[in-house]
C-alpha cells in the first residue's frame, strides 16, 4: 500500500525504490551470513553503503557537483537536470541506518523481505521524515496492536499536523512570497522582519505539520515514531534549539556520524573536525547547494562557540534574553536557507539590521502587519506550549462536554483544513486577459 | 485511585466521540463524492470543471495521471463553492484584505492590482505604437489610455496598501509617444466624478457612465460636438451582475452590479457585420448574454477579432477602433459621429493594419484600453510590422 503512495507521486522512481529495497535486503542478509569473516562481511558492508549513498549523491547531488566542477576548471559539462526521487535524503538515511546496525550486530537482520520493504517504505513518514531507525521499530513491525485508543490518538494528532500545514504554513507563507519578491531596495527594514519571521513561521509548521500527520499516521496503524519537533522556537540557545529541531536528523547524525568520528571523546582539534564535518553534512542534506552547506555551519559555529566559549554564561541570563538570542541566530540563519544566492541573502540582513540606507517603516510594512496580524499571533502561540498546557489543564478538569467540546474543535480544524486545500484548485479562468 | 476512574470515562468520551465524528465526516464526504454527478462548469470561476482522467498504463507513467487525477478530485469535490466560500470567509475574519490578487475594498469594491511593467516591455510598446503612427502618417491618431480602480478609487483601497502609481506610468507612455499621436487623458474627469458609479465593484471593466464621461474627453479631444447626456435614455438592462473579479476574488459578500445601457432617444439604424463569423446585427448589443454569467457582453457581443459597424451618419469620417473590452460600452457613444466604425482586437485579428486602413478608407484611429490591460497584455504589439 505504501508502494501505491509512493507511486503516486512519480511513478518511475517506484522502480528505483524497489531496486533500493532488493539490493539493500540481499546485501544485508549476506552481511549477517558472513559475519563471521570479518573481512568479506566488511567489504560487503562498504559495497553496500557506498551504493546507498551513491544513489543519493547521484540523483541529489549530481547537478551540484557538476556546476561547481565547471566553475573550479572552468569547463562547461552539460548535464540534465534530473528530478528528485520523493524522499530519496529520507529513505536512504533509514536505509543506511538498517545496513549499518545490521553489520555492528545491534540489531537482528530482516529476513522478510516483505517486512523490510515495509520499514523501507512506510508512508506516513516516507516522504518528510521522521527518521526512523530500524532497531527503534524493528520491534513494532511485527508485534503491534492497533487498538481504538491508539487510532483516536492517531487521528488527533493528523489532524492537528493537516491544520498547521494546512492553515498556518500556507498562508504565512503567502506574506513571505510577497515580501520576498520586492526588491531589495524598496523594502523597508520592518518589513524585512515581517518577511523572515513569516518564512520562520512557515518552515516549523510545514515540516512539523508533515511530521504530526506521519507521526499520527503511523499511530493509526499502531506504530509509535519518535517526536520530531519540540518547541525548537522556545530555545535558550542554539545547541538547545538543534535538541528542539528535525529530532530525527539530529539524532541520525549523531548516532551514524558523529560518534564514529569520535565524537567529543577525541582531541580538541580533533572535535572541531568533528564538528565541522558533522554540521557541513547537515547543510548539505537539507540541499544540494552552497547556501545550505553556510546555513550548516554558520550553525556549527555558534555551536561551538557554545560549547566552548559563552554556554555557561548563556544559561545563567534570564530566559527571554537567551531565547531572544537564539531566535535572531536562528532567523538570520533562515535567510541563509531561502536564498538562492549569498550575495542575496546578505543584501537582505543588511535591509533587517538597518545598514542598507532603507526607510524603517514603510506603508507596505504596516499593510503586512495590520492584515496578517490574527495569522501571526495564532501562528506564534502555536509555536509555544501554551496551547499545548491550556489544554492539558481542560483534561484534567474533564466533564462529558469539555470532552465532546474537545472532538469538535479538532473536527472544525478538519473541516477548515478541507477547505483550504480544495481552494487549491480554485483558479478561475482570467477571461479578461483573453 | 477514585480520580482516575472518572478522568478515564471522560478521556474515553474524548477517543470515542472523536472518531465517530472523523469517520463520519470522512465517509460522508467520500459517499456523497461518488453519488454526486460531476459538474462540467463553474459559474462562480468561469471555466470548464475537470472530468475523470482515463486510467492507462501509458497515461499513468508519462501524461501525469495522478496529478490529473487529484484535479480531478478537487475539481468534483462535492460542495466546492461552498469550501472554496468558507476560506474566503475565514480569510476575511482573520482580517486578509486581498485574494489572489484582488484587493477587497471599502464599500464592497473589489480591486484589481496593478503590476508595473517592465522596462523591456514598455519600450517595446513605445516603439510599437510609435511604428504605427510613422507607417500610417495621413490618418488622425488618438490614443486612450484608461486607469482602472487602483487609481481612480484608490480611497477605496485597504489602508496602507502597496500599490504602483497607474498615473505615472499612463503619463510616462503619453510622454515618449510621437507627436503626432493625440493622447486623451481621462484620468481628470474620472477623478473628478469618482464618486459616482464609474466602475463595477465586481468587475473589472467601468461603467457605461464611465465609458460616457470618457466619451466626452474623446470629442473635446477630436473637435467633435458630444451628445448630451439627455439625449439618451439609460434603461438599466440588468442588477444582478457579478462580474470577472467576483469569480477572481471567491468572495460572497458583494453587492450586485448593475448595467445600464445609454440608448439614443433619437432611434439609429445601424448594421454590425462581425466579419470573420460572418453574422450580421441591427442591435450594438447582444441581449441573451444578459441571461449569462458574463452579462457584460452583452456590449458588442463581447471581443471579436473584426466587426464593421455601419451607420447613418452624415459624417464622411471613418473610425478604426484598435482596442480591448473596456472600448466594447465605449463605442456606441460613437454611433451618430462617424459613417463606418472599424474595430479591431489584436488579441484575435491575425492580420495587418495597414491593410485595414487601406481597404475601408480609414480617416481616424482610436487605440483604446484600460491600463492594466494594456501593460500586461503584449497584443499591442501586432500593431505594426515590428520585427
Amino acid at each position: 500500500m505504501s508502494l501505491i503512495f509512493y507511486g503516486w507521486g512519480e511513478p518511475i522512481y517506484i522502480s528505483l525504490m524497489i531496486f533500493s529495497i532488493i539490493f539493500n535486503y540481499i546485501s544485508t542478509l549476506f552481511i549477517h551470513k558472513y559475519k563471521k569473516r570479518k573481512k568479506l562481511s566488511k567489504k560487503i558492508f562498504i559495497i553496500t553503503l557506498v551504493t546507498d549513498l551513491g544513489m543519493l549523491a547521484f540523483f541529489k547531488y549530481f547537478g551540484f557537483i557538476i556546476n561547481n566542477i565547471n566553475t573550479l576548471f572552468g569547463l562547461n559539462i552539460y548535464f540534465e537536470k534530473l528530478a528528485l526521487p520523493l524522499g530519496i535524503s529520507f529513505y536512504t538515511f533509514q536505509i543506511i541506518s538498517y545496513v549499518v546496525d545490521v553489520y555492528l550486530n545491534k540489531v537482528k537482520v530482516q529476513k522478510n523481505i516483505i517486512d523490510f520493504g515495509a520499514y523501507v517504505t512506510m508512508f506516513p513518514q516516507l516522504v518528510a521524515g521522521p527518521i526512523v531507525q530500524y532497531n527503534d521499530i524493528s520491534l513494532q513491525l511485527k508485534n503491534r496492536k492497533e487498538n481504538i485508543n491508539q487510532f483516536s490518538e492517531g487521528i488527533d494528532r493528523f489532524i492537528l499536523g493537516l491544520g498547521k500545514k494546512v492553515l498556518i504554513a500556507n498562508n504565512i507563507g503567502l506574506v513571505w512570497t510577497i515580501i520576498k519578491t520586492t526588491e531589495v531596495a524598496n523594502l523597508s527594514v520592518i518589513s524585512a522582519w515581517i518577511g523572515i519571521i513569516a518564512f520562520t513561521l512557515q518552515i516549523y509548521f510545514d515540516f512539523s505539520g508533515y511530521s504530526d500527520m506521519a507521526i499520527g499516521l503511523g499511530k493509526m496503524f499502531g506504530f509509535k515514531f519518535i517526536e520530531n519537533f519540540n518547541y525548537p522556537y522556545i530555545s535558550k540557545s542554539v545547541t538547545e534549539f538543534w535538541r528542539r529541531w528535525h529530532i530525527s536528523l539530529g539524532n541520525w547524525f549523531r548516532e551514524y556520524l558523529y560518534i564514529p568520528l569520535g565524537g567529543n571523546r577525541v582531541c580538541l582539534i580533533k572535535q572541531f573536525r568533528n564538528l565541522f564535518v558533522v554540521w557541513f553534512i547537515t547543510g548539505l542534506w537539507h540541499g544540494a547547494s552552497w547556501n545550505f552547506i553556510f546555513w550548516g555551519l554558520y550553525f556549527g559555529f555558534f555551536i561551538v562557540c557554545e560549547k566552548f566559549f559563552w554556554g555557561k554564561r548563556l544559561s545563567r541570563l534570564p530566559k527571554c534574553i537567551s531565547n531572544l538570542y537564539t531566535m535572531i541566530i536562528v532567523i538570520v540563519g533562515w535567510v541563509f536557507f531561502d536564498s538562492n544566492k549569498l550575495s542575496d541573502a546578505l543584501n537582505y540582513i543588511k535591509v533587517m539590521f538597518g545598514v542598507s540606507g532603507n526607510a524603517f517603516i514603510d506603508n507596505a510594512a504596516k499593510y503586512y502587519f495590520y492584515s496578517n496580524f490574527i495569522l501571526f499571533v495564532i501562528a506564534i502561540l502555536c509555536a509555544t506550549p501554551i496551547i499545548y498546557n491550556f489544554h492539558k489543564k481542560i483534561k484534567s478538569h474533564f466533564n462529558a462536554r469539555g470532552a465532546i467540546a474537545m472532538a469538535f474543535v479538532r473536527i472544525f480544524i478538519l473541516f477548515l483544513s478541507t477547505s483550504y486545500l480544495i481552494n487549491q484548485s480554485f483558479s478561475p479562468f482570467l477571461y479578461f486577459k483573453f | 485511585m477514585k480520580y482516575n476512574s472518572p478522568r478515564k470515562k471522560y478521556n474515553n468520551i474524548y477517543i470515542k466521540s472523536l472518531m465517530l465524528l472523523f469517520l463520519f465526516f470522512i465517509f460522508g464526504v467520500m459517499i456523497l463524492n461518488v453519488i454526486v454527478p460531476d459538474k462540467k462548469f463553474s459559474a462562480q470561476e468561469n471555466r470548464n470543471l475537470k472530468s475523470k482522467p482515463k486510467f492507462s498504463v501509458d497515461n499513468l507513467l508519462y501524461n501525469k495521471f495522478t496529478s490529473k487525477y487529484e484535479t480531478y478530485i478537487a475539481d468534483q469535490f462535492i460542495l466546492r463553492n461552498f469550501w472554496i466560500n468558507v476560506k474566503s470567509r475565514s480569510e476575511i475574519i482573520s482580517g486578509k484584505k486581498e485574494n489572489n490578487d484582488v484587493y477587497l475594498g471599502k464599500d464592497k469594491y473589489l480591486i484589481a492590482k496593478f503590476k508595473k511593467p517592465d522596462e523591456e516591455s514598455f519600450d517595446e510598446k513605445l516603439k510599437a505604437v510609435n511604428d504605427f503612427s510613422n507607417e500610417n502618417k495621413k490618418v488622425t491618431k488618438y490614443i486612450m489610455l484608461v486607469p482602472n480602480k487602483i487609481k481612480v478609487l484608490e480611497d477605496k483601497l485597504p489602508k496602507y496598501a502597496p500599490v504602483e502609481n497607474q498615473l505615472e506610468y499612463i503619463n510616462k507612455f503619453y510622454s515618449g509617444l510621437d507627436k503626432s499621436v493625440k493622447t486623451i487623458n481621462v484620468y481628470d474627469t474620472l477623478n473628478k466624478n469618482k464618486n459616482k458609479y464609474l466602475y463595477y465593484k465586481n468587475d473589472h471593466h467601468w461603467t457605461t457612465q464611465g465609458a460616457y464621461y470618457a466619451y466626452l474627453e474623446f470629442c473635446k479631444s477630436s473637435g467633435l460636438t458630444p451628445k448630451d447626456a439627455n439625449d439618451y435614455d439609460i434603461k438599466k438592462v440588468s442588477n444582478k451582475f457579478y462580474g470577472t473579479l467576483y469569480s477572481k476574488a471567491g468572495v460572497t459578500n458583494v453587492d450586485s452590479d448593475i448595467i445600464n445601457v445609454y440608448s439614443p432617444k433619437k432611434h439609429e439604424d445601424l448594421l454590425v457585420n462581425y466579419v470573420e463569423e460572418k453574422k450580421k446585427s441591427s442591435s450594438l448589443y447582444n441581449s441573451s448574454s444578459l441571461n449569462t454569467k458574463d452579462k457584460y457582453s452583452t456590449f458588442l457581443d463581447g471581443n471579436h477579432p473584426l466587426i464593421k459597424i455601419s451607420t447613418m451618419s452624415d459624417s464622411s469620417k471613418k473610425l478604426l477602433v484598435i482596442k480591448d473590452s473596456y472600448a466594447n460600452c465605449f463605442i456606441p457613444f460613437l454611433t451618430s459621429h462617424f459613417n463606418d466604425i472599424i474595430v479591431v482586437d489584436l488579441r484575435y485579428y491575425s492580420d495587418d493594419i495597414p491593410t485595414l486602413i487601406k481597404d475601408y478608407n480609414i480617416t481616424d484611429v482610436l487605440m483604446l484600453y484600460n491600463t492594466n490591460t494594456f501593460f500586461e497584455d503584449e497584443s499591442i504589439l501586432n500593431i505594426s510590422d515590428y520585427e
